[in-house]
């Protein structure tokens, strides 16, 4: 941690640290919440709870290390253990695998868990690690064998035989 | 016969490592632009032990292992271009670094009144070193993949740093930030 958060800011970090991050499972589940708690619009964090107790500035900059924090050691995992992380987020979806592979495919709703200041290397090993994991992930569905009248799965769009249609 | 088919290969070999080094210079120097940063980016986690990370995830052979494992070729196919994409552009930012940390260093060596000449050539001829590592590692990446070339960017990185810490000894009174 290269940042030293003010005594506020560290005790909300403290907080959201022990009563919310450590009853999440997965460090993917744990990137994905913490990054949903910042406004699209204006990057700022937002978490009612945390404000009440901490006021708004200090929720807001613990959420903000939180999130860094997350990112980096999402980034830094093998791809084996990403793609193990990406399984289990998955699966707690509730989304069928074939869905989930998809929409995460084509949109790429994962560029929204990239926090505003961070490394570029750092973002861009992320991205394309998710990349990599999600073909992986798609391949194991299409190899598996007790899915009756569901051999390889269609490529997602039937212009491109690539498993990630919209980006190269 | 042989004479003129070796010369005429190590004129081809000039010329194709010329040619490449000055398209990797621009492509970092105008990736850059367009991103606004400085010194190659970074925010407040960029620390050195960061970068470090990220170069072995980039140059990793544990992956390669991986996704060889997993038996796709489509998937293996997607993870060399992706691997190779990364490679080459850390290597651009690593060059675009270096070149900022030389130029601010000219800039400040201008008004310097206290030049050490020892200093100075210590760090021109790591700058040079850098410079030669980086495009023997970016040939190297083009033509075979980052696999396997961990321990070049590392020592690339290490000179890098090494640089930063030649600047930061033999100027401390003209302080340059990388």
């Amino acid at each position: 941690m290269s940042r030293v958060l003010p005594a506020d800011a560290r005790n909300a970090y403290e907080d959201l640290r022990s009563r919310t991050l450590s009853r999440i499972s997965s460090e993917m589940e744990r990137l994905i919440y913490v990054a949903s708690t910042r406004d699209y619009n204006s990057c700022v964090y937002q978490h009612e709870g945390l404000a009440r107790c901490f006021g708004a500035g200090a929720a807001a900059r613990a959420l903000e290390y939180a999130h860094s924090e997350i990112f980096q050691a999402v980034s830094l995992l093998s791809l084996r253990r990403l793609t193990e992380e990406l399984r289990r987020y998955m699966e707690s979806s509730r989304e069928s695998p074939e869905a989930f592979l998809n929409a995460w495919q084509k949109l790429e709703p994962y560029r929204v868990a990239v926090p505003l200041r961070v490394d570029p290397t750092i973002a861009e090993l992320f991205i394309s690690n998710i990349k990599i994991a999600l073909a992986v992930l798609r391949h194991r569905l299409a190899a598996t064998p007790d899915r009756p009248g569901q051999g390889a799965l269609p490529p997602p769009s039937p212009a491109q035989r690539s498993p990630l249609p919209f980006r190269s | 016969m042989m004479d003129y088919l070796l010369v005429s290969t190590a004129v081809a070999g000039t010329v194709l490592f010329a040619v490449f080094f000055l398209r990797s210079t621009r492509d970092a120097y105008e990736e850059n632009r367009e991103l606004g940063t400085s010194d190659g980016g970074g925010g407040d986690f960029s620390s050195e032990r960061v970068g470090r990370a990220a170069l072995k995830g980039i140059f990793s052979s544990e992956d390669q292992q991986f996704i060889s494992e997993e038996g796709d070729k489509q998937v293996n196919s997607l993870f060399h271009r992706e691997r190779r994409r990364l490679a080459l552009r850390w290597i651009e930012r690593q060059k675009y670094q270096s070149s900022s940390i030389m130029r601010r260093h000219r800039e400040a060596s201008g008004r310097a009144a206290d030049l050490q000449p020892a200093s100075e050539a210590t760090l021109f001829l790591r700058y040079c070193q850098l410079k030669l590592l980086l495009e023997a590692l970016a040939v190297s990446v083009w033509l075979v993949g980052p696999e396997g070339l961990r321990g070049l960017a590392e020592r690339a990185d290490a000179v890098l740093r090494g640089i930063e810490n030649v600047k930061a000894l033999g100027g401390s009174n003209r302080s340059i930030s990388a």
